[in-house]
């Protein structure tokens, strides 16, 4: 079985960002030119979540998130602002074969279970955001507002699983955009915890990262930085892995 | 016009992707709700993501079940994911009746080898010829479902892939039925290839 | 009867009004080729060993920094081969792409193995494509047929301000007179006049540019004589022949040839392969061949073959391409139609700066027979 190494693109206002640690937005250029060039690379699957939707309170930009799809001939999932099973509807209807939930499951958790029952488990991923503890514990995170969710990362994660969701994206605040290497402990955690496949992100810089993340029990593998910056330089540039540089990736 | 594919929708999943990657390369489609719609009614490709109870139900209610158990050999027909599961009689996953044109029961995947659902890229054994895959790179193609078709008889299954140390069917197929597991409209350029195939096809 | 069409290139005087034929067949063009050539190029041995002189001169002036100059790269065979010809002679270039949201995949795939292969670093200035795309618009309502300004403008104006940034005094360029010796100032003109670009903006434009990157004539004159950075052709001093480097390119980087010229910019490829042809009747790769008829790269016979084998605008990949276009551009059918359809303008039909900017090449071509500027 090959493991998916999935570019995850953020999306603010309509405008393709890169973070490091969830601050310091660095604009990368419009989302449908970089969303068709990864379909040209033929990527396993990308990941396109609007980071701005929740925070301002809005729906999915349906105009975007479909003009998006229109250039996907890959697995691609959408999420950011899904409010209920109408907009996720919506993006089934664009060709989005999973939509990504957050801040709607913490609001209401049912918003999982029912549409897990309209599109399958498959069609439905949880993000999570965490960032590490100084006890080396595992601290849920909400992005929208820049601090804590108090909530229990064991239980949301079971509690999810049980409702009927498909897969678990699990985001390491304090390794995005670094490029050292993934949250291994994280990964350890994770993969003891959760039942069904689940996607690692934050802080890939090589394959060898990959690999790492995927001995330790991870099913597919996220990156941002890793996809769009070149050189030490970090100039802007889509790049993915050669087909035969991806079989290693293979577990 | 003899190439035209005719797409049902039960208006249980998209049919824009699979739409939208015939007509890249080059043939003309037509989505199709009910069987009085149909154009040419010569090849149809019948999608289906999500579950099969509520699948099962539309085919039934919008009367492709009987327009296409009554027509069985008018038409060549493509099913994918749960449209394949439909080729079948029945599934674990929920109530309904499948078309009946493969022997062949829907179940759960199970093991505990791997995590189900089964979401990723996987290599095709290919265990007889068949029209899809002429000329289609055995290379991965994306597989998203958490189950799988299980055939009473092993002449019907085209193409295999592995999965959690067990082996599944990726392609059934008998005369002109066959039905694949996985998403070709989302295997970029093999998943065209296979579909080029199914669009080529004389009829 | 007058012979209208030159007997060495492709340019036809009845189609093409800024070129005369003269008595002897040869066309203005073809006339000016002969005689810029030996001040715009060096070649042979002297050619390399002044090269490899700038190189060293080049490297000491900046023998304290990382980067001796800047190279604007985009994918490109010139820019591509470009870069290798920089490696080749030493030169220690800080690659500089500017991103119009228009890159092919092929493109971004060829940057990436000059980098990797070349082992340079890259930065790139990524346009703001709300105002980008809007600028656009504006262009081709405009109804001019140099809808490509906005792009070639702000690489311009951003390679300058590399240099600026990176406190470099060297410009590598692609230009190379051998291969791009023809000119026709009615088909574009204004890639270093900011007040056309914003008389076009401030006319047919739904955003002000703020982001844009602007630079004015004063700005030019700050780069050139107050901060003292040159831009230096280097394909000039190596007899530059196109087939010959794609041939290189890719045996050297495993670099993928492009459908057309300038293929590279998906932009490009729908403004040359579609508008200009069917808007304006101009097809551009007449100017590219009688280029490379003049270098002696290809025969006349050849480049006729070639535009009657390919005609301009055809296949469903260009089809393609079309509805991509109009769709990031937000264009529905009817504006489009009419865009297609309306009067043909050209930039002398808006405010702009040509007077001075004609002025100020003619300068520079007096110095460079006075060996006082560079090639």
């Amino acid at each position: 079985m090959y493991k998916r190494l999935t570019p995850v693109l953020l999306i603010e206002n309509g405008r393709t960002v890169k973070s490091i640690k969830f601050k310091d937005n660095r604009y990368l250029g419009d989302p449908v030119n970089i969303v068709r060039i990864f379909n040209s690379k033929e990527v396993d699957e990308i990941v396109i979540l609007d980071i701005s939707a929740s925070k301002n309170h809005q729906g999915p930009d349906f105009d975007l998130v479909k003009s998006l799809a229109e250039e996907c001939f890959i697995p691609c999932a959408y999420g950011g602002g899904i409010r209920d099973v109408k907009d996720a509807t919506r993006i089934f209807e664009f060709g989005y074969d999973k939509i990504v939930l957050q801040n709607s499951f913490f609001l209401n958790r049912n918003i999982l279970f029912q549409i897990s029952q309209l599109r399958g488990s498959q069609s439905v991923s949880l993000s999570l955001d965490v960032q590490t503890g100084e006890e080396g514990d595992f601290l849920l995170y909400d992005y929208a507002i820049g601090g804590p969710r108090n909530q229990d990362l064991s239980e949301v994660i079971q509690s999810a699983v049980e409702l009927g969701c498909g897969e678990i994206i699990i985001n390491s605040v304090d390794r995005d955009g670094c490029m050292n290497g993934l949250d291994l402990n994280l990964v350890d955690f994770v993969s003891r915890k959760c039942k069904v496949p689940f996607t690692v992100v934050g802080g890939l810089g090589t394959l060898d990262h990959a690999n790492q993340a995927i001995d330790h029990g991870a099913d597919a593998v996220g990156g941002g930085s890793f996809f769009v910056y070149k050189s030490k330089t970090k100039g802007i540039l889509i790049s993915y892995p050669s087909q035969s540089l991806i079989k290693t990736v293979k577990s | 016009m003899s190439n035209l594919i005719e797409i049902i929708d039960l208006e249980v999943c998209n049919v824009i992707s699979i739409s939208n990657m015939i007509e890249n390369i080059g043939f003309e489609t037509k989505v199709v709700k009910k069987p009085s719609s149909l154009e040419l009614g010569k090849k149809l490709i019948l999608p289906g993501v999500g579950s099969f109870g509520p699948a099962a139900k539309r085919l039934k209610d919008l009367g492709w079940l009987s327009y296409l158990k009554s027509n069985q050999d008018d038409f060549s027909l493509l099913g994918i994911c749960i449209g394949m599961h439909l080729l079948g009689n029945g599934s674990e996953e929920g109530p309904g009746e499948g078309l009946g044109f493969i022997d062949a029961t829907v179940k759960l995947i199970s093991t505990t080898l791997s995590p189900v659902p089964h979401m990723g890229w996987e290599e095709l054994q290919s265990l007889k010829s068949n029209f899809s895959l002429n000329q289609v790179e055995l290379s991965k193609f994306y597989f998203s479902h958490s189950y799988f078709m299980e055939c009473e008889n092993d002449d019907d299954v085209a193409a295999t892939f592995s999965y959690g140390g067990q082996i599944f069917p990726a392609i059934v197929s008998k005369e002109n039925i066959t039905g694949i597991q996985f998403h070709p409209e989302k295997s970029h350029r093999h998943g065209a290839s296979l579909l080029r195939n199914f669009a080529e096809l004389n009829v | 009867m007058t012979m209208t069409e030159c007997s060495q290139c492709l340019m036809d005087s009845k189609y093409i009004t800024s070129v005369s034929i003269h008595p002897d067949g040869n066309c203005s063009q073809c006339v000016e080729f002969e005689k810029n050539l030996p001040t715009r190029t060096t070649a042979g041995d002297e050619g390399k060993l002044a090269l490899q002189r700038i190189a060293a001169i080049n490297s000491k002036k900046h023998h304290l920094q990382k980067y001796d100059s800047i190279l604007g790269i985009s994918g490109g065979v010139d820019s591509c081969y470009l870069a290798l010809t920089a490696k080749t002679y030493g030169f220690r270039p800080l690659l500089i792409h500017i991103d119009n949201g228009w890159n092919s995949s092929l493109a971004v795939s060829n940057i990436e193995k000059v980098v990797d292969t070349l082992g340079f670093d890259l930065v790139t200035y990524v346009l703001d494509w709300e105002e980008f795309s809007n600028l656009q618009r504006a262009f081709l309502k405009a109804a001019t047929p140099d809808g490509e300004i906005p792009t070639d403008f702000a690489i311009q104006a951003l390679l300058w301000r590399a240099a600026r940034e990176f406190n470099v005094k060297t410009i590598l360029t692609g230009m190379n007179y051998l291969t791009e010796s023809g000119h026709i100032p009615d088909w574009a003109y204004g890639h270093s006049d900011w007040r056309y670009i914003s008389s076009i903006n401030r006319r047919f434009g739904d955003t002000p540019l703020r982001k844009y990157p602007k630079m004015t004539l004063f700005d030019l004159f700050k780069y050139t004589y107050i901060l003292r950075i040159k831009r230096i052709s280097i394909l000039n001093y190596i007899e530059y022949n196109r087939f010959e480097a794609e041939m290189l390119l890719v045996k050297t980087l495993g670099w993928e040839k492009y459908e057309g010229k300038h293929s590279e910019s998906i932009y490009t490829k729908f403004y040359q392969e579609y508008l200009l042809p069917t808007k304006f009747g101009i097809d551009k790769r007449i100017l590219h061949l009688s280029d490379l008829i003049r270098a002696g790269q290809i025969t006349k016979g050849d480049a006729k073959n070639l535009l009657e084998k390919n005609p301009a605008s055809s296949n469903a990949s260009l089809r393609n391409t079309i509805r991509y276009v109009l769709k990031r551009l937000r264009f529905d059918e009817v504006e489009f139609m009419s865009i297609l359809s309306s009067e043909n303008k050209k930039y002398s039909d808006y405010p702009n700066n040509s007077k001075y900017v004609y002025t100020i090449r003619h300068f520079i071509h007096v110095l460079r027979r006075l060996k006082l500027y560079p090639q």
